[in-house]
């Protein structure tokens, strides 16, 4: 084996996945085609999941506390796993208010962001549609899903009573408490703006920027159809909504 | 040890080989990258476009029912009326209340 | 790879003396300051650990907050101790088998010094909550350029040593150094362009990155591994390497698929759908160099079991090219598209990243570091008892983590995939083996305390002076790297 043969050996054998997976994909990527509603539908023109939040900057704060590597936003295909099948992850069952709403992750989810955060493991659940369940969950308290996350952030195990049908969630979750991202300060002079948690006598929590820009990230978190349906060419769950109802 | 394989010059050139394929795949990568970045149709861009469509339709099909030159006559013929006629004070109503 | 000249000539004995003086400094210091980067990722990777079954641990102190400190593991681990450990091992192999002295020392000494300061500055910003955000590539965006810079500033001259090295024979541990160099910034830089610089879909962002992180071990902690087996294997035991054409196979094997992998995370993304699947085929066949591999060091060093026992160089690249095999068929087993629905978000892709980070790069690294530290300081390792604890104790860490992640994830995995069973139920079966792999990291942080101290009294020049070198068994009249003032290869005192 010559140098030259060596080093031809070398490029060719990384240059062909160098092209084939990395450039050419990205290339493809970078300019997906919109998809649109046909012809017929009650709805018309391009198909963009909307968000409502602060998508941007949550998101790169949601990259930076690390929150992917116990969390995945991926509601794969029924080849590659059950996920649509798991409990209002992929989205609501039908009720007498709605139809089936579940659908898996499509690539426009991810608009707005930097990098998608598909996640590395399920230590927790996926959080495609966590705002979705939230405001399901708390439908008929009186408890926000803003106030309800920034509780969960800084104390999951703080809930106290806090029951989804059977499970009593605050207890078992096992999140790790993220107290960084909130600034404790004295309640009296502080002003309004404290959250509605307690701690110890006397003291009140204020979100810091980030906190707010992660809660309201987390809060979007709507991946299915409700208020959005599938254009007929994405709709790979004969369940999910196709039409408005 | 062989001496013809180990100078100065040969040192030199074998820096600058060893620059060049550690640096083969940064300059293919910026070479393909104006081929990468051609095209970019993106859902909100089309969306936009779909919206100044729908705008332009009904600009146009406004533009098609007025008659701008009879709007024109009109409003200049107005528009002497008021440079002509003087300005009369209005008498103040009595107080009804 | 036959050695075509006597190698107890006074002439090569006294160039092999001199390579070793003259790349002494930096080598010490990559593999001291590597060894205490290993410690410190061993700690932050029990937290980390730690606070998946045991959430409270820590709360108070938002520098080791989850998620920032399972980064900041990943991230000294790889970069604190892996890349330094590879540059050791890199600089001394590249110049003794080209038989070139270090002239640079002095620049790559003054750039690994660098190349710390900006581990450092990134992992303490991974730590403070201002990391890049991008799974794989934590660090933030400038510190990447810099990494790159300081890499070519340390490795550019084993490249040039190569070029001009000596004629002959060009043996295959050099062959798998001028690959990894090489494949190193190929990787590096592309996926810093296209993550960072180029706008794209953000999926191809984490795509990318993750194909970065997986083909970063198959094609630069692997091959740096494999060139420190077979050069000690050979070199310890006095025989030639078992097979030339096995090796030729393997390489090739290696580099043609080791460029495919890592895309597997991402099974199930609206991606390209054939990525995922190329990155798990990959994978899959990666069995393939690992089974030629492993049958050549092996057989190279089959009927000389006692050297293997004795020499602790010997003993840690055996076990780190069987671990080699074993991650071969672990990673076979993990990514056929079955076994990808329960384990592509579980433990077990941690526990396949331990074993071949730990299992087979460490491992090698070891007996590399316990070969090369004696040569340099021309001084002999202090005590049998702490390379023995060192062994046993790191072989007994690392089956831990990985059985344990590996069932845990299988376990995690099926209570996911079974959608009867609630999330919390599966959740706290699967923690029971979270304590186990938190335990496992608890070993192997008492094994590379006894390393890092060890290392630290050779770099202090406190080793024992002598030339008959430390042995893992019993006291031998004659010692088997040859006669007395000659430490360097058995062949001349083979039976």
């Amino acid at each position: 084996m010559t140098f030259k043969a060596f080093i031809f050996g070398l490029l060719a054998s990384f240059g062909f996945p160098w092209l084939v997976a990395v450039v050419i994909p990205f290339s493809k990527m970078r300019s997906l085609e919109p998809v649109r509603y046909e012809e017929g539908s009650k709805l018309s023109g391009v198909f963009i999941p909307k968000r409502d939040g602060r998508i941007t900057e949550g998101s790169k704060v949601y990259g930076q506390e690390g929150c992917y590597h116990c969390h995945t936003q991926l509601i794969r295909p029924s080849y590659a796993g059950n996920d649509v099948f798991r409990d209002e992850w992929a989205g609501l069952r039908k009720t007498a208010d709605h139809a089936d709403t579940r659908r898996e992750t499509l690539a426009m989810d991810f608009e707005g962001e930097k990098v998608a955060h598909i996640g590395l493991s399920r230590v927790g659940p996926d959080l495609s549609n966590f705002g979705r369940r939230l405001e399901e969950n708390l439908k008929g308290t009186d408890m926000s899903p803003e106030d309800w996350t920034y509780q969960h952030l800084y104390n999951p195990r703080g809930l106290k009573n806090y029951r989804v049908g059977s499970q009593d969630l605050a207890e078992r979750s096992s999140c790790p408490a993220k107290r960084g991202l909130f600034k404790v300060v004295d309640s009296s002079g502080a002003g309004g703006g404290l959250l509605p948690i307690e701690i110890e006598e006397g003291k009140g929590l204020r979100p810091t920027d980030r906190a707010r820009q992660l809660v309201s990230y987390l809060i979007s978190l709507k991946k299915d159809t409700l208020g959005q349906p599938l254009p007929e060419v994405l709709n790979r769950n004969p369940q999910a909504s196709t039409v408005e109802e | 040890m062989d001496h013809t394989r180990d100078n100065p010059l040969k040192r030199f050139t074998a820096f600058w080989i060893a620059i060049l394929l550690v640096a083969s795949f940064g300059i293919a990568c910026l070479i393909v990258r104006p081929i990468t970045h051609a095209r970019v149709d993106s859902a909100v861009k089309a969306a936009a476009d779909d919206r100044r469509a729908i705008r332009a339709q009904i600009d146009s099909a406004q533009e098609q029912k007025i008659n701008r030159t009879s709007l024109d006559k009109a409003l200049q013929s107005q528009a002497q009326s008021l440079l002509t006629s003087k300005p009369t004070p209005v008498k103040p109503q009595a107080a009804s209340q | 790879m036959a050695e075509t000249t006597s190698t107890t000539e006074p002439n090569d004995v006294a160039l092999r003396a001199s390579i070793d003086r003259s790349l002494r400094h930096p080598v010490m210091f990559f593999f001291t300051s590597g060894a205490v980067w290993l410690a410190l990722a061993i700690v932050l990777g029990l937290i980390a650990s730690a606070k998946k079954h045991f959430p409270e641990l820590l709360d108070c102190l938002s520098f080791v907050d989850a998620g920032r400190v399972d980064a900041a593991h990943l991230s000294a681990l790889i970069y604190g101790w892996g890349v330094q450990a590879a540059f050791g091992m890199i600089i001394w192999l590249m110049a003794r088998l080209s038989r070139k002295e270090c002239s640079n020392a002095g620049t790559i000494l003054a750039v690994g010094h660098l190349w710390n300061l900006f581990v450092m500055i990134g992992v303490l910003s991974i730590m403070a909550g201002k990391g890049s955000g991008i799974a794989y590539m934590e660090f933030p965006i400038f510190i990447w350029p810099l990494l790159i810079f300081c890499y070519l500033a340390i490795t550019i001259w084993s490249l040039v040593q190569f070029q001009v090295r000596d004629a002959g024979h060009v043996y295959v541990s050099q062959w798998y150094l001028l690959a990894g160099l090489l494949w190193f910034p190929w990787l590096a830089v592309s996926a810093f362009l296209f993550v960072f610089v180029f706008e794209g879909h953000p999926l191809m962002a984490t795509a990318i990155a993750s194909w970065f992180k997986g083909s970063l071990f198959f094609l630069f902690f692997l091959p740096t591994a494999l060139a420190s087996a077979y050069y000690l294997a050979p070199k310890v035991t006095g025989r030639p390497v078992y097979s030339y054409n096995l090796a030729l196979f393997g390489f090739w094997a290696l580099a043609c698929l080791g460029p495919w992998a890592g895309m597997q995370k991402l099974v199930g993304a609206p991606i390209p759908q054939f990525l995922p699947y190329m990155g798990a085929a990959a994978m899959v066949l990666i069995l393939i160099p690992a089974i030629s591999v492993g049958l050549n060091i092996l057989k190279t060093v089959y009927g000389r079991q006692e050297i293997v026992a004795e020499s602790p160089s010997l003993r840690f690249t055996s076990s780190g090219i069987v671990l080699f095999v074993a991650y071969g068929f672990l990673s076979f087993f993990l990514h056929t598209v079955p076994a990808m629905k329960m384990t592509q978000f579980s433990y077990s892709g941690y526990g396949l990243d331990i074993l071949g980070l730990y299992g087979v790069f460490s491992l090698c690294a070891f007996g590399a570091i316990y070969f090369i530290v004696p040569r340099i300081t021309g001084r002999e390792w202090l005590s049998r008892r702490f390379i023995s604890w060192h062994f046993f104790f790191s072989l007994y860490g690392v089956a831990s983590i990985v059985i344990c992640a590996v069932v845990g994830g299988i376990t995690q995995g099926q209570g996911i995939e079974d959608v009867s069973q609630p999330f919390a139920t599966m959740a706290s079966r699967a923690s029971q083996y979270g304590w186990g792999v938190t335990i496992a990291w608890a070993f192997l942080l008492f094994a590379n305390l006894f390393f890092c101290l060890h290392l630290l009294l050779m770099w202090a020049r406190l080793g024992r002076r002598s030339s008959h070198p430390t042995l893992l068994k019993g006291h031998h009249a004659e010692s088997p790297h040859g006669p007395e003032g000659e430490i360097d290869n058995i062949g001349s005192a083979s039976a």
